[in-house]
């Protein structure tokens, strides 16, 4: 459930911001970026295992008490709404390009936005069987066109690594790289729920969870750099579309595989909010100790709230300005900053309540 | 509240189902224009004549035997500024939806630099229906010469679509899908490549785009010294004169490996070409021995040497580097800085070729 949740929709507008700033050295900021996440994930389970509860909203309280806990559950909110909101916008967008430029741009992102709340409205167990269903479906139909599309490959010797490595734009990069990995909450919210076999390992199965993740982005950077060269990806908008869409094989039932890639990313997309919605909508129901029918109209609100959103941002080029230039740094230092704190301070009470 | 629960999905599952039919997309295909190729040539300085190619959709089974192979297609041709406007134009006139989904070939005239080439290429990518595996050949105008209809089949489909995705038709491969040819012309260090055709049913040469101005065609020679150092020599024939009387070696294939080092104000690069073919025709009279094998595997590794260095000298005297020697260079980010800056070097090229007969004739 855990690698399952991680599951990031956003990987088709994904490498070309990070050549833009780092070339061909992008893949060190991402092994960086999965570190960072590795760090503050582990640093997150540290701080639910010291607390002993769930979810997220309780965690924070038994650390910081009930205004602490409005603040930073809120503000983690609406960064992951605003987060989601925008891969729904950019998916939106890129559906209206490619598939349905006739369409307009509002009912991709409607359609995906209601199906995403539907799931969510439902409860944990039905979350969790519609992801466990569908994950391996996304996963081997993604590995199928990948497999056809390696035929394409012409510059393997794109991948070497520069022998020159800038800081700046190595950082850059990183930052460029960590919305992918902005999921925390989530993953810290549904730890206590894994049905553990043996003894309980999370950071083991959060470090899989991460590594699977990292693994799918490598893959699909080495797919695209290999293809296309650093050159002509920084160019494109959308590099990993692109280089779907010259998988066209003739002997196919149809022309066009990349098909599969829409089915797969729209579904993906769909259990990505949904899951996400889910949490929020969970953790808002623990701080104010409501019933579970209630926090079905709160994840429909929040689903709303995420799709309008989606909506109201006019054109990729806006949506990536926000997420590059506001939403990551903020998110990251955010992220960053209020783990680190809570788990000293969940540190030092525990500590506290030992001794006295 | 359960009730009220179950109306609010219905309603919403109802909602998307009318939404997902994307009647917005689906246009019956009477009501669309679908081309297959795409011809552009240059009408004055600053505008374009460009010609859609169109399925005849009058040509049914029934109504064939009455059809020339010309008319398979039917024609659209408007002078324009930018490939968007002359969708608009073509629209106008057709009164149908224009579609470019299908598109097979663009052929483009060899009147076109290359800066107005990766203005149309743009345009063309940034087009999200448009398929980027589409073939690109470059002609002299009229380029719509090109433009050619398989005469055998039965369904119209365009010649150069079936004969570049043949893999037994071609002597080299000389394809060039519109997203490789892009793709070297925005990579630094690479002349773009575009096979060339002056005639109907004839390709035998390239057409290699310089930093500026307009390609350079190299002679076929040349063209297929470039197949043997790119290692895209599919089903190639070597003649040539020997002691034992006109000798003839086919279905030559193989490949080529490269190592690409930076010289002093050069290119260095070391190239291992290994070939197999058949041996196909020799003297009647000649009684075949090893040694006798061995001479000849040495006359046609000559012959496909004096090709190779015909290719690069022509490589060196136009400044074009259609092998992506400088690419390589590029990608192991020890490039000078001119060749970054998309700049050229000269070629020092060492070629190895290896030759070896597989097979003395096939048959009896």
């Amino acid at each position: 459930m855990v690698t399952m949740s991680v599951v990031a929709g956003a990987i088709y507008i994904w490498p070309q911001y990070i050549i833009q700033t780092a070339g061909i050295n992008g893949l060190w900021s991402l092994f960086t970026t999965a570190g960072i996440s590795l760090a503050v994930l582990a640093l997150q389970i540290a701080w639910v295992s010291l607390t002993k509860s769930t979810p997220f909203a309780a965690v924070v309280r038994n650390t910081w008490g009930v205004f602490g806990m409005w603040v930073v559950v809120s503000m983690t909110g609406i960064l992951c709404m605003t987060v989601d909101a925008i891969m729904l916008a950019l998916f939106g967008q890129m559906l209206h390009v490619f598939f349905y430029p006739l369409t307009p741009m509002v009912v991709p992102i409607i359609l995906i936005g209601l199906a995403g709340i539907w799931i969510a409205m439902r409860s944990l167990n039905t979350v969790a069987r519609n992801v466990q269903f569908w994950f391996p479906l996304i996963i081997l139909s993604f590995g199928f066109v990948l497999f056809l599309s390696f035929r394409n490959v012409r510059f393997p010797a794109a991948l070497l690594p520069s022998p020159t490595i800038v800081i700046p734009q190595w950082l850059r990069a990183t930052l460029g790289t960590w919305f992918l990995y902005a999921n925390g909450a989530v993953v810290a919210s549904l730890i206590p729920h894994i049905r553990w076999t043996r003894r309980p390992r999370p950071v083991l199965w959060t470090a899989l969870a991460i590594g699977f993740q990292t693994m799918v982005l490598v893959v699909v950077f080495v797919t695209v750099i290999s293809t296309l060269g650093p050159a002509a990806t920084a160019q494109l908008q959308w590099p990993m579309v692109y280089v779907f869409s010259l998988v066209s094989v003739k002997t196919f039932f149809f022309k066009g595989v990349g098909m599969f890639v829409i089915i797969t990313w729209t579904t993906a997309l769909v259990l990505y909010l949904a899951v996400h919605i889910y949490c929020f909508s969970w953790n808002v129901q623990t701080m104010a100790d409501l019933s579970s029918l209630v926090r079905r109209w709160i994840a429909l609100g929040a689903g709303i709230v995420v799709t309008t959103i989606a909506i109201l941002i006019p054109s990729t080029i806006s949506a990536g300005k926000i997420l590059f230039g506001v939403l990551n740094p903020v998110d990251l230092s955010w992220t960053v900053g209020a783990t680190v704190l809570s788990v000293i301070v969940a540190w030092v009470r525990h500590r506290r309540r030992k001794h006295s | 509240m359960m009730i009220r629960m179950r109306v609010l999905a219905i309603g919403a599952i109802f909602l998307i189902i009318v939404m997902l039919g994307g009647c917005w997309d689906s246009e019956p295909d009477t009501d669309r224009a679908s081309a297959l190729v795409l011809t552009v040539s240059q009408a004055s300085p600053k505008e374009w004549h460009w010609t859609f190619y169109f399925p005849n959709p009058t040509v049914t089974v029934s109504s064939l035997s009455q059809l020339k192979p010309s008319n398979q297609f039917y024609t659209m041709g408007v002078t324009a500024s930018s490939l968007d406007r002359a969708y608009t134009r073509v629209q106008q006139k057709l009164a149908r939806d224009l579609y470019l989904g299908q598109l097979e070939v663009i052929i483009l005239s060899s009147k076109l630099t290359k800066p107005e080439m990766l203005r149309l290429l743009n345009a063309y990518n940034r087009e999200g229906v448009t398929p980027k595996t589409a073939y690109i050949l470059v002609g002299t105008p009229p380029v719509n010469d090109l433009a050619l209809v398989t005469p055998q089949e039965s369904i119209p489909s365009v010649y150069w679509e079936s004969y570049f995705e043949c893999h037994q038709c071609q002597p080299e491969y000389l394809g060039h899908p519109e997203w490789k040819v892009w793709d070297d012309m925005v990579t630094p260090g690479v002349s773009p490549v575009v096979p060339y055709g002056t005639k109907a049913y004839e390709m035998t040469k390239i057409a290699v785009y310089p930093g500026k101005g307009r390609p350079i065609i190299y002679s076929t020679q040349a063209t297929e010294g470039w197949a043997y150092l790119k290692g895209q020599v599919a089903k190639e024939t070597l003649a040539f004169e020997t002691p034992w009387g006109r000798i003839t070696l086919a279905n030559v294939h193989g490949t080529a490996h490269n190592q690409v080092r930076p010289g002093n104000g050069t290119i260095d690069v070391s190239t291992d070409i290994h070939l197999s073919v058949t041996l196909a025709e020799w003297g009647s009279s000649v009684e075949l021995t090893p040694s006798i094998l061995k001479q000849i595997e040495i006359l046609g590794e000559r012959a496909v040497l004096s090709r190779c260095l015909l290719s690069i000298g022509e490589a060196n005297r136009t400044h074009t580097d259609p092998f992506g020697y400088g690419r390589s260079l590029w990608f192991q980010h020890q490039a000078p800085e001119k060749l970054a800056r998309g700049g050229w070097e000269p070629i020092s090229s060492q070629v190895t070729v290896t030759l070896q007969i597989r097979s003395a004739g096939s048959g009896v």
